[in-house]
């Protein structure tokens, strides 16, 4: 350990000492700053270490940048002041080498000592430990010696923070933690809950720029910014901030939580017109905000009007040419469904992680991840939503979980309050504002999301606990393009009745079988409400969700196949809960429905042009699975057509399907109804449901039930076409999370 | 408080997609062989398939030996599609339906059918199919393609099998589902995924559609799951649900045909019947009259063992001793299934005294069977495999010639001893005997075609019972000439019959009175040409096209003033493109 001052060597010493230790020279000589070598120093970054400290050690850190503090220091190879360095800052540390003139120079400028030969004869006495954060628990009394070892633990398992993991573990608070920083680091601590920023301060910097930055001008005088901020500031930061602001940056330290508050507290105007208008704004052509463009309703007019005056002129020929046609679609749908389904029985199309691969994953490595769970008037299903979350198998200081509720929700929002969770959980109010949907619940918190993926969960949803690491796995094996992996959904109630029973044998035939089929195909996907993970980034890119659309989730699908980027699938499940009420599966199945119709209209406003984005067989696939969903209103009426004519033999029945077309439809009929009763059966007995196998067979009932819901859909779109039917969960009578045997 | 470190995922709580039932052998599922790829499925569909279309092709159409079975379902896909009016009926709701819906994809293209190419075509690429289906369990057994295809083709080149590989007939049909079903069911029990176990519920739904007599293998398949789950201790739900995965689509099958024999036919179960072929217009008659006793329904099986499927003699004991000596439920599976088939075949022909029933190509899922239970021997019995490979290839290659023997020489069968006169002597066996009672050929058929081709075009001009003249009908290839018993039901055709005078100007009818052309039934007489008001006006080995005074004589008789039909006017129709009663001389 260095106690005396050493003969000032040459610069060009230090050049070979750096290129003996491999690392950089730089000076910090401010009269050198045209030299290559000059390297500034970031003013914030230095205050990372207490000047007692740079003047032991005979070091300073110079700037601070993806996690790495960058430290100038004349004796690279000082274990020792590399370890105190690296349990100082509690950050990464890069040496970089310096003359010891330059940065004795400018530790004194730094902390402004006086220059000069006063200084460097001043005595420089050992630091007074402790000035590490566990052993300033500790002192304080906040945390106990195991507590501390343990979280030192787990942060060398997972790369965390030690303050991060003991406030996320429950030990200490945020706002403590917040105090201790301030303390360690020598910054000023704000309070922000009741903290009203200076108009003047808040102008000066964009808000998107704080919202991407976590930094809220809070006061301005002529000299200095004064910024509330969760961290200290890094070059980058530092360098955006410096595009809208020359003044002094001055910063006060608040939990991220508070900043986060703030931010919502000042913008939720904007927030909210972002969440709104995003996808309207950019792309005004992609938006459900009109149901039928001019151009359609001209288009389905005349076709309207044309296929009257045909019905009126030569009604016979006209009805033949309507069964026809409707029966040619239904047959092309039902053939297209049965190959996506039957070739993914035979494979396995989704993004293949074994449990080797989660098992070695670094955690150190783990991205954030932001979980987007938006509720609505479910304070019910909080604590299982909770423990749901507490169940995943990630670290919980990368976990960034979003709660989204409605400002005017004064049932869940004093819940979740009331439960004093930990602070990966952030509760964010989105303001009062039409259309009140899901999407515009999820572009809100979205726009403050830290994770680099991004996935939603419904509050009652219980995905696989190692469904996140795969995710993070299968992101890195995919393509390149994939920016989406859905994961699949299930029922945990499947054996609560006979409809949550047919619900679960549907979905695994769709998750199990239809997904990864189109999938494989490389066409579009429909992306299901929840489990879809993407990265945050690119979702952000593409304006995220639709809020006009009532299945936003499978526009989704659809716009990001359009923008040239891939969904995968991935073998991991979701389980959810099945409605188990019929009036309340009308209504979920009805909104879907909607939705699939509205998600059909938008994108076929220009269908030539959507031609071209797609390609051909992506074009047909995206009509025949989406646009696919017309049969269920068809279906009532090819069944009516079947009843009368077995009961009455109408030759007026008989006449509509003259044989090709009769053939047609009763392939479909006796064949194709029977081979999707018995997908429903492979899909459920593939997946091991081997208790629902029975209750497939009856799907035809199911279909029926479907038909009735479609119709309610359908007819809504003319009336409420943006009318959220809100599911009612919490009807599961406590079922427990057991799959169907 | 201590930080926990999260536990480790628990492997119960996490949900997969595809997961495995419980496991059915102690053995695990490690094969050290792979599948073969698309690719050389494809290679071999398309190599088998060539050949037996060749085979076919030139027997059929180049030598006539046309067996009438496949004629008729061939005219009953035909008039699915050309019958005036397109009939879905005209599949028939006798004889099970499969071959005349596997025909349809052909029978939409006209020339196809007519000139009969569709006969071989469908069943070589059947015969295709099955080959390909053969060779992926094989693989599944383990053996390596160096083994598999000496034994393929050993099986392939089997007379019986090229015979029914390019006849048209439905056993090539069956045989492919029987070797889907077969591959479904050994998959399954390998590596016990339910997918498999579908694939075979499939097959076998399939199957029983093309013969009923599977119905029976079903109902075993079924009980063989259920009882194998539950030695293996798996639970009542996976026993259950597995049982209905495989079950669904043959009990959906056999609803749906009740249903329409119901609604159509006015008879739910009128097609459990011994109906399994036609009462062939071709047929001279075979004696097989006297009481039947065991003895010689024993005598024949054992003639039908060495024939058609000897490899059972080895196949059986190994199976059965792999069965005893391993726990091995698969082996008593396949050696049950061919023990079943050889049961069905004697207690039906006991029961029926029909000692016609014993045909040749009745035994052919025998050997079909015993090719996988020879693959599955050798997959039991690790040490023994080259003997075994060894034995199964000498038994087949012995099986060459038993075969042809049997073809030549046995009583009961379809025109087997034609066949394997054309491939020996290459000479058309037009107008030929064949044993069991055929007369080869279809030259009466296509001579009367041709006939009614250029004398007769009006629509519905020819009353005729389709049943028996679909020869004459699919040559001809236009069913709008014939007014048959599909184009508005039997009761309306009957009315016809019972006085066509002014309704329809011909007669068409199989005169051989084995045939049971009901119009000959009706009116016996006509082939003599003594009946009042009927005038034979073309006749052929087989067949008599008889013209229809415009009145009833009778009627005529007793009214004091007879009409008859000229003998030598034709009716207008035929010159003029429409019909109209030739008009009546007063005698």
């Amino acid at each position: 350990m260095q106690t005396t001052t050493a003969p000032e060597p040459s610069r060009s010493f230090y050049r070979r000492l750096a290129a003996h230790a491999g690392l950089e020279f730089v000076t910090l000589d401010p009269t050198r700053a045209a030299d290559p070598e000059y390297r500034p120093i970031n003013p914030l970054a230095a205050r990372l270490l207490s000047e007692q400290i740079c003047r032991y050690h005979r070091m300073l850190p110079v700037s601070y940048a993806n996690g790495v503090v960058t430290i100038a220091t004349p004796e690279p190879f000082d274990q020792v002041a590399r370890e105190v360095a690296t349990a100082l800052t509690g950050r990464s540390v890069r040496f970089v080498v310096t003359p010891e003139e330059d940065v004795d120079h400018a530790i004194d400028a730094t902390f402004e000592a006086m220059p000069g030969e006063a200084a460097r004869t001043a005595p420089v006495t050992e630091p007074s430990y402790p000035t590490r954060i566990g052993d300033l628990l500790v002192a304080r009394g906040m945390a106990t010696d195991d507590e501390v070892r343990a979280a030192l633990v787990e942060q060398e398992r997972t790369g965390s923070r030690v303050g991060d993991i003991l406030v996320h573990a429950g030990i200490i608070r945020e706002p403590e933690l917040v105090a201790i920083l301030a303390e360690q680091f020598q910054l000023p601590l704000v309070d922000l809950s009741e903290y009203e920023p200076d108009p003047a301060a808040l102008a000066l910097i964009p808000e998107p720029l704080a919202r991407h930055l976590r930094v809220v001008p809070i006061a301005v005088d002529d000299t200095t910014l004064y910024l509330a901020i969760a961290d200290v500031l890094d070059d980058d930061t530092v360098a955006a901030l410096r595009e809208h602001t020359h003044l002094e940056l001055r910063g006060f330290l608040a939990s991220r939580n508070s900043i986060d508050e703030l931010l919502q507290r000042v913008h939720g105007g904007e927030y909210v017109a972002v969440a709104k208008s995003e996808l309207l704004n950019r792309f005004p052509e992609e938006s459900a905000n009109v149901v039928v463009s001019n151009a359609q309703k001209t288009f389905f007019l005349s076709v309207a009007v044309i296929w009257v005056v045909c019905l009126v002129f030569w009604p016979k020929m006209t009805l033949i040419v309507t069964m026809a046609l409707a029966s040619i679609f239904y047959l092309s749908t039902s053939l297209y469904k049965f190959r996506l389904t039957y070739d993914a029985l035979g494979h396995q199309y989704e993004v293949d992680v074994s449990d080797e691969e989660v098992a070695a994953l670094d955690e150190r490595d783990l991205p954030m991840y932001t979980i987007l769970i938006p509720l609505y008037r479910e304070a019910a299903v909080v604590p299982r939503l909770v423990a749901g979350i507490g169940g995943l198998d990630y670290p919980k200081t990368k976990l960034d979980v979003r709660l989204l509720c409605e400002e005017d929700d004064e049932e869940t929002i004093p819940a979740i309050q009331a439960m004093d969770l930990p602070p990966h959980f952030k509760i964010v109010v989105v303001p009062d504002a039409q259309p009140k949907t899901k999407p515009k619940a999820c572009n809100y918190g979205l726009l403050q999301a830290d994770g680099k993926y991004v996935v939603i969960f419904d509050a009652e949803d219980r995905p696989d606990p190692d469904q996140l690491k795969k995710i993070v796995i299968a992101f890195q094996k995919a393509d390149p393009n994939v920016t989406c992996i859905q994961a699949k959904l299930n029922y945990f109630n499947a054996d609560q009745n006979l409809l949550t029973r047919w619900f679960a044998t549907e979905y695994s035939m769709h998750f199990d079988l239809l997904l990864p089929g189109l999938a494989a195909q490389d066409v579009p996907i429909p992306l299901g409400g929840t489990s879809n993970h993407f990265i945050t980034d690119r979702l952000v890119d593409l304006a995220a969700w639709d809020p006009f659309n009532v299945t936003e989730d499978a526009d989704l699908g659809i716009r990001l196949h359009k923008a040239g980027y891939k969904t995968a699938m991935i073998d991991s499940t979701t389980l959810e809960e099945a409605n188990s009420e019929l009036n309340n599966w009308i209504r979920q199945r009805s909104r879907w429905i909607k939705g699939y119709i509205q998600t059909w209209l938008v994108h076929m406003r220009h269908p030539f042009k959507l031609l071209r984005q797609l390609g051909l067989k992506s074009f047909i696939s995206f009509n025949l699975t989406i646009g696919g969903t017309f049969i269920f209103l068809l279906n009532p009426i090819f069944w009516t057509l079947t009843t009368v004519f077995f009961f009455t033999n109408s030759d007026i029945i008989r006449e509509l399907f003259p044989s090709f077309i009769f053939y047609a439809a009763a392939f479909q009929l006796f064949i194709g109804n029977f081979v999707f009763m018995y997908l429903s059966v492979a899909g459920a007995v593939q997946r091991g449901y081997f208790d629902l196998a029975k209750y497939a067979l009856l799907s035809p009932l199911y279909w029926g039930l479907m038909s009735i819901a479609a119709w309610k859909g359908f007819l809504q779109l003319f009336y409420a076409p943006f009318y959220w039917e809100k599911t009612v969960h919490g009807l599961d009578n406590g079922h427990d999370s057991a799959p169907p045997r | 408080m201590a930080v926990a470190v999260p536990p480790p995922a628990e492997p119960h709580a996490l949900h997969r997609a595809h997961t495995a039932g419980t496991p059915l052998d102690d053995r695990p599922y490690e094969p050290a062989v792979g599948l073969p790829g698309a690719k050389v499925g494809l290679l071999m569909f398309v190599v088998f398939s060539a050949i037996y279309f060749a085979v076919g092709y030139q027997t059929t159409i180049g030598d006539h030996v046309v067996v009438f079975d496949a004629l008729n379902r061939l005219t009953d896909a035909y008039l699915v599609w050309w019958n005036d009016p397109p009939k879905l009926a005209a599949i028939g709701f006798q004889f099970p339906p499969l071959t005349t819906l596997a025909f349809l994809p052909f029978a939409v293209v006209k020339p196809v059918a007519t000139s009969l190419v569709a006969l071989p075509l469908l069943t070589s690429m059947c015969a295709g199919a099955a080959m390909v289906w053969l060779d992926r369990t094989l693989a599944r057994c383990e053996m390596p393609v160096l083994f598999r295809l000496p034994l393929l083709i050993a099986f392939g080149i089997n007379p019986m099998w090229a015979f029914y590989a390019g006849n048209g007939m439905s056993e090539a049909l069956y045989l492919a589902m029987l070797a889907f079903a077969l591959y479904g069911f050994v998959s399954w029990y390998e590596t016990t995924e339910p997918r498999f176990l579908i694939a075979a519920g499939f097959g076998i739904a399939v199957l029983i559609m093309s013969r009923y007599a599977f119905i029976i293998w079903a109902v075993v398949m079924a009980l063989l799951i259920g009882v194998a789950l539950v030695r293996r201790r798996a639970s009542r739900v996976e026993v259950e649900g597995s049982v209905v995965a495989f079950a669904a689509p043959v009990v959906y099958a056999l609803a749906l045909w009740i249903l329409f024999n119901a609604l159509i036919v006015g008879d739910p179960f009128g097609w459990i019947t011994d109906m399994t072929s036609t009462q062939a217009v071709n047929a001279t008659g075979i004696d097989t009259a006297g009481s039947l006793g065991f003895d010689e329904v024993s005598r024949r099986l054992l003639e039908l063992n060495v024939a058609v499927f000897p490899l059972a003699f080895g196949v059986v004991p190994g199976l059965v001793i792999a069965f005893l000596g391993r726990r091995n439920d698969m082996a008593l599976w396949l050696a049950a299934f061919i023990v079943l088939g050889i049961v069905i075949m004697g207690g039906h022909a006991l029961l029926a005294q029909n000692e016609g029933l014993l045909t040749l190509r009745d035994a052919m899922p025998m050997a079909l069977t015993s090719l996988v239970g020879a693959a599955w021997v050798y997959r039991s019995y690790d040490g023994f495999r080259v003997v075994i490979w060894g034995v199964t290839l000498l038994l087949l290659v012995i099986n060459l010639f038993t075969a042809w023997h049997g073809m030549k020489s046995y009583p009961f069968q379809s025109m087997e001893q034609a066949f394997t006169r054309a491939i020996s002597t290459g000479d058309s066996q037009e107008g030929t005997s064949s044993r069991g009672g055929f007369t080869v050929g279809i030259d009466p058929e296509a001579q009367m075609a041709n006939y009614i081709k250029g004398h007769v075009s009006a629509k519905n001009a020819i009353l005729t019972d389709n049943a028996q003249t679909f020869g004459v009908i699919i040559l001809n290839g236009q069913p709008q000439v014939f007014f048959d018993r599909i184009d508005k039901g039997d009761e309306k055709w009957n009315q016809v019959m019972d006085a066509p005078w002014g309704k329809v100007g011909y007669l068409l009818v199989a005169y051989n009175p084995r045939s049971g052309d009901l119009i000959q039934r009706h009116y016996p007489q006509l082939n003599a040409g003594t009946t009042p008001g009927f005038d034979v006006v073309y006749r052929t080995d087989r067949y008599i096209l008889v013209r229809v005074a415009a009145t009833n004589p009778k009627a005529a008789s007793a009214s004091g003033s007879s009409t008859t039909t000229s003998r030598t006017q034709g009716p207008t129709a035929t010159e003029q493109g429409t019909f109209a009663p030739a008009p009546a001389t007063t005698g």
